[in-house]
Protein backbone atom coordinates (compact mmCIF):
# COMPACT_ATOMS: atom_id res chain seq x y z
CA UNK A 1 0.00 0.00 0.00
CA UNK A 2 1.26 3.28 -0.80
CA UNK A 3 0.38 5.03 2.87
CA UNK A 4 3.22 5.03 5.86
CA UNK A 5 1.71 2.58 8.21
CA UNK A 6 2.39 4.23 11.36
CA UNK A 7 0.64 7.05 9.76
CA UNK A 8 -2.61 5.24 8.52
CA UNK A 9 -1.97 3.82 12.07
CA UNK A 10 -2.65 7.01 13.46
CA UNK A 11 -4.93 8.44 11.25
CA UNK A 12 -7.33 5.77 12.16
CA UNK A 13 -6.75 6.59 15.74
CA UNK A 14 -7.44 10.27 15.15
CA UNK A 15 -10.55 8.82 13.58
CA UNK A 16 -11.19 6.73 16.92
CA UNK A 17 -10.64 10.18 18.17
CA UNK A 18 -13.66 11.68 16.76
CA UNK A 19 -16.14 8.69 16.49
CA UNK A 20 -19.61 9.16 17.62
CA UNK A 21 -20.52 7.09 20.85
CA UNK A 22 -23.37 4.89 20.99
CA UNK A 23 -26.54 6.37 22.57
CA UNK A 24 -26.38 3.52 25.17
CA UNK A 25 -27.98 3.78 28.05
CA UNK A 26 -25.41 3.30 30.79
CA UNK A 27 -25.44 1.14 33.89
CA UNK A 28 -25.76 3.73 36.03
CA UNK A 29 -29.13 4.66 34.39
CA UNK A 30 -30.28 1.36 33.81
CA UNK A 31 -29.67 0.73 37.70
CA UNK A 32 -31.69 4.22 38.51
CA UNK A 33 -34.64 2.46 36.89
CA UNK A 34 -34.11 -1.09 38.16
CA UNK A 35 -34.13 -0.06 41.83
CA UNK A 36 -37.31 1.54 42.02
CA UNK A 37 -38.78 -1.15 39.92
CA UNK A 38 -37.61 -3.87 42.25
CA UNK A 39 -39.01 -1.61 44.99
CA UNK A 40 -42.53 -1.20 43.62
CA UNK A 41 -42.09 -5.19 42.86
CA UNK A 42 -41.56 -5.87 46.28
CA UNK A 43 -44.19 -3.39 47.56
CA UNK A 44 -46.72 -5.07 45.52
CA UNK A 45 -45.87 -8.78 46.46
CA UNK A 46 -45.98 -7.88 50.21
CA UNK A 47 -49.00 -6.06 50.13
CA UNK A 48 -50.75 -9.04 48.04
CA UNK A 49 -49.03 -11.47 50.65
CA UNK A 50 -50.56 -8.89 53.92
CA UNK A 51 -53.94 -9.23 51.84
CA UNK A 52 -53.85 -12.80 51.18
CA UNK A 53 -53.01 -14.41 54.65
CA UNK A 54 -56.25 -14.84 56.78
CA UNK A 55 -56.06 -13.31 59.80
CA UNK A 56 -55.81 -15.90 62.76
CA UNK A 57 -56.08 -14.15 66.08
CA UNK A 58 -53.89 -14.47 69.07
CA UNK A 59 -54.21 -16.06 72.10
CA UNK A 60 -54.11 -13.83 74.50
CA UNK A 61 -51.58 -13.88 77.29
CA UNK A 62 -53.59 -15.62 79.91
CA UNK A 63 -54.39 -18.25 77.53
CA UNK A 64 -50.68 -18.96 76.37
CA UNK A 65 -49.97 -19.22 79.99
CA UNK A 66 -52.36 -21.53 80.38
CA UNK A 67 -51.73 -23.76 77.33
CA UNK A 68 -47.62 -23.48 78.28
CA UNK A 69 -48.21 -25.12 81.72
CA UNK A 70 -50.23 -28.15 80.28
CA UNK A 71 -47.64 -29.14 78.06
CA UNK A 72 -44.79 -28.62 80.27
CA UNK A 73 -43.58 -32.24 81.37
CA UNK A 74 -44.22 -33.32 84.98
CA UNK A 75 -41.53 -35.43 86.70
CA UNK A 76 -42.67 -38.70 88.29
CA UNK A 77 -43.73 -39.09 91.93
CA UNK A 78 -40.88 -39.71 94.32
CA UNK A 79 -41.96 -42.19 96.64
CA UNK A 80 -41.91 -40.47 100.06
CA UNK A 81 -39.75 -43.05 102.21
CA UNK A 82 -36.75 -42.75 99.60
CA UNK A 83 -36.24 -39.66 101.09
CA UNK A 84 -32.30 -40.44 102.81
CA UNK A 85 -29.12 -38.40 102.60
CA UNK A 86 -28.77 -39.12 98.57
CA UNK A 87 -32.49 -38.49 97.72
CA UNK A 88 -31.73 -35.17 95.75
CA UNK A 89 -29.55 -37.50 93.37
CA UNK A 90 -32.71 -39.87 93.58
CA UNK A 91 -34.49 -37.31 92.39
CA UNK A 92 -32.42 -36.49 89.35
CA UNK A 93 -32.14 -40.16 88.28
CA UNK A 94 -35.62 -40.49 88.74
CA UNK A 95 -36.07 -37.35 86.83
CA UNK A 96 -33.97 -38.51 84.07
CA UNK A 97 -35.80 -41.63 83.79
CA UNK B 1 -5.78 17.54 15.63
CA UNK B 2 -8.49 18.04 17.45
CA UNK B 3 -8.61 15.38 20.96
CA UNK B 4 -10.97 17.40 22.93
CA UNK B 5 -13.94 15.23 22.41
CA UNK B 6 -11.54 12.03 23.52
CA UNK B 7 -10.00 13.31 26.90
CA UNK B 8 -10.70 11.34 29.44
CA UNK B 9 -13.13 12.24 32.07
CA UNK B 10 -12.95 14.63 35.12
CA UNK B 11 -11.11 13.57 38.43
CA UNK B 12 -13.21 12.78 41.27
CA UNK B 13 -12.63 14.30 44.66
CA UNK B 14 -10.78 11.58 47.55
CA UNK B 15 -13.95 10.91 48.64
CA UNK B 16 -16.63 10.17 46.16
CA UNK B 17 -20.31 10.20 46.72
CA UNK B 18 -22.43 7.61 44.64
CA UNK B 19 -23.89 11.16 42.69
CA UNK B 20 -20.14 11.93 42.08
CA UNK B 21 -19.44 8.09 40.71
CA UNK B 22 -22.76 8.89 38.29
CA UNK B 23 -21.31 11.91 37.32
CA UNK B 24 -17.67 10.27 36.48
CA UNK B 25 -19.50 6.74 34.80
CA UNK B 26 -21.56 9.42 32.70
CA UNK B 27 -18.43 11.58 31.49
CA UNK B 28 -16.06 8.22 30.78
CA UNK B 29 -18.71 6.94 28.95
CA UNK B 30 -17.57 8.47 25.18
CA UNK B 31 -13.35 7.81 25.91
CA UNK B 32 -13.98 4.43 27.12
CA UNK B 33 -15.63 3.84 23.97
CA UNK B 34 -12.94 5.33 21.95
CA UNK B 35 -10.42 3.78 23.69
CA UNK B 36 -11.81 0.09 22.89
CA UNK B 37 -12.47 1.01 19.19
CA UNK B 38 -9.14 1.87 19.25
CA UNK B 39 -8.21 -1.50 20.43
CA UNK B 40 -10.82 -3.39 19.12
CA UNK B 41 -11.73 -1.35 15.96
CA UNK B 42 -15.03 -2.61 15.44
CA UNK B 43 -17.93 -0.17 16.66
CA UNK B 44 -19.98 -2.73 17.90
CA UNK B 45 -17.30 -4.79 20.09
CA UNK B 46 -16.13 -1.52 20.93
CA UNK B 47 -19.72 -0.55 21.94
CA UNK B 48 -19.64 -4.23 24.17
CA UNK B 49 -16.85 -3.72 25.30
CA UNK B 50 -17.30 -0.01 26.66
CA UNK B 51 -20.77 -1.11 28.32
CA UNK B 52 -19.01 -4.38 29.86
CA UNK B 53 -16.84 -2.27 31.58
CA UNK B 54 -19.30 0.06 33.11
CA UNK B 55 -21.52 -2.40 33.74
CA UNK B 56 -18.36 -3.58 35.81
CA UNK B 57 -17.79 -0.08 37.02
CA UNK B 58 -21.11 -0.26 38.50
CA UNK B 59 -21.11 -2.81 40.23
CA UNK B 60 -17.51 -2.24 42.04
CA UNK B 61 -18.62 1.21 43.31
CA UNK B 62 -17.01 0.67 45.90
CA UNK B 63 -13.37 -0.02 44.49
CA UNK B 64 -13.76 2.73 42.17
CA UNK B 65 -14.66 4.95 45.11
CA UNK B 66 -11.88 3.95 47.25
CA UNK B 67 -9.09 4.15 44.15
CA UNK B 68 -6.33 6.69 44.53
CA UNK B 69 -6.92 6.41 40.29
CA UNK B 70 -10.66 5.81 39.11
CA UNK B 71 -9.84 7.00 35.29
CA UNK B 72 -6.40 4.36 35.69
CA UNK B 73 -8.74 1.94 37.52
CA UNK B 74 -11.09 1.88 34.94
CA UNK B 75 -8.92 1.83 32.10
CA UNK B 76 -7.66 -0.92 33.17
CA UNK B 77 -10.90 -2.91 33.52
CA UNK B 78 -11.10 -1.84 29.89
CA UNK B 79 -8.08 -2.88 28.51
CA UNK B 80 -8.60 -6.63 30.01
CA UNK B 81 -11.86 -6.62 28.23
CA UNK B 82 -10.41 -5.42 25.20
CA UNK B 83 -8.02 -8.09 25.39
CA UNK B 84 -10.48 -11.43 26.27
CA UNK B 85 -13.05 -9.92 24.29
CA UNK B 86 -10.43 -10.18 20.88
CA UNK B 87 -9.81 -13.67 20.31
CA UNK B 88 -13.71 -14.55 20.64
CA UNK B 89 -14.97 -12.46 17.65
CA UNK B 90 -13.27 -11.64 14.20
CA UNK B 91 -13.64 -7.83 12.62
CA UNK B 92 -15.80 -7.64 10.34
CA UNK B 93 -15.47 -6.67 6.58
CA UNK B 94 -18.55 -4.18 6.55
CA UNK B 95 -16.81 -0.85 6.59
CA UNK B 96 -18.51 1.33 8.98
CA UNK B 97 -19.82 4.75 9.03
CA UNK B 98 -18.61 6.20 12.46
CA UNK B 99 -15.26 6.45 10.51
CA UNK B 100 -15.10 9.93 9.28
CA UNK B 101 -11.92 9.23 7.11
CA UNK B 102 -11.22 7.23 3.66
CA UNK B 103 -13.12 4.07 4.56
CA UNK B 104 -10.87 1.70 2.39
CA UNK B 105 -8.21 3.32 4.49
CA UNK B 106 -10.28 2.43 7.43
CA UNK B 107 -10.89 -1.06 6.55
CA UNK B 108 -7.24 -1.70 5.40
CA UNK B 109 -6.12 -0.40 8.80
CA UNK B 110 -8.84 -2.82 10.71
CA UNK B 111 -7.98 -5.41 8.35
CA UNK B 112 -3.57 -5.29 9.31
CA UNK B 113 -4.86 -5.11 13.25
CA UNK B 114 -6.76 -8.20 12.18
CA UNK B 115 -3.86 -10.34 12.03
CA UNK B 116 -2.00 -8.31 14.81
CA UNK B 117 -2.60 -10.46 18.29
CA UNK B 118 -4.48 -8.65 21.07
CA UNK B 119 -1.76 -7.76 23.52
CA UNK B 120 0.26 -5.94 20.17
CA UNK B 121 -2.98 -4.05 19.42
CA UNK B 122 -3.20 -3.06 22.61
CA UNK B 123 -0.22 -1.76 23.22
CA UNK B 124 -0.17 -0.12 20.10
CA UNK B 125 -3.50 1.54 21.04
CA UNK B 126 -2.30 3.10 24.25
CA UNK B 127 0.58 3.87 23.05
CA UNK B 128 -0.44 6.43 20.15
CA UNK B 129 -4.28 6.80 20.97
CA UNK B 130 -4.09 6.99 24.52
CA UNK B 131 -0.55 8.73 24.84
CA UNK B 132 0.08 6.99 28.10
CA UNK B 133 3.82 7.15 28.97
CA UNK B 134 5.70 3.48 29.37
CA UNK B 135 5.45 3.46 33.31
CA UNK B 136 1.10 4.07 32.51
CA UNK B 137 1.00 0.91 29.84
CA UNK B 138 3.19 -1.35 32.14
CA UNK B 139 0.73 -0.41 34.92
CA UNK B 140 -1.88 -1.27 32.88
CA UNK B 141 -0.80 -4.12 31.11
CA UNK B 142 0.37 -5.26 34.92
CA UNK B 143 3.77 -5.90 33.11
CA UNK B 144 7.56 -4.15 33.75
CA UNK B 145 8.76 -1.19 32.53
CA UNK B 146 11.38 -2.76 30.37
CA UNK B 147 8.66 -5.08 28.68
CA UNK B 148 6.76 -2.21 27.44
CA UNK B 149 9.85 -1.05 24.61
CA UNK B 150 10.56 -4.28 23.23
CA UNK B 151 6.76 -5.30 23.16
CA UNK B 152 6.53 -1.64 21.60
CA UNK B 153 9.00 -2.25 19.04
CA UNK B 154 7.49 -5.84 18.00
CA UNK B 155 3.90 -4.84 18.00
CA UNK B 156 4.81 -1.65 15.22
CA UNK B 157 7.09 -4.03 13.22
CA UNK B 158 4.28 -6.95 13.37
CA UNK B 159 1.98 -3.79 12.34
CA UNK B 160 4.61 -2.52 9.70
CA UNK B 161 5.21 -6.54 7.64
CA UNK B 162 1.29 -7.34 8.28
CA UNK B 163 0.57 -3.70 6.11
CA UNK B 164 3.45 -4.53 3.94
CA UNK B 165 1.64 -7.97 2.77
Amino acid sequence: MNHDPIDALTDFYDACRRAAPPNFDGPASRHALLVPALGIAVGLAAALGVALIPATPRPDARQRTIEAIAFRRQPPDIPSANLGLNAAHSKRKAWRT
Amino acid sequence: MDVSVATRPIQMSAKRTNGEIDAFLADARPWLYRLALAIVAEPNLAEDVAQETLIRANRARRQLAASDHPTRWIQKVLVRRALTALPQRRIESAVEASYEYDPNLALAVRQTLERLSAMDRTILALTHFEELSYAEIADVLNIPVGTVGSRLHAARAAFKEAWQS
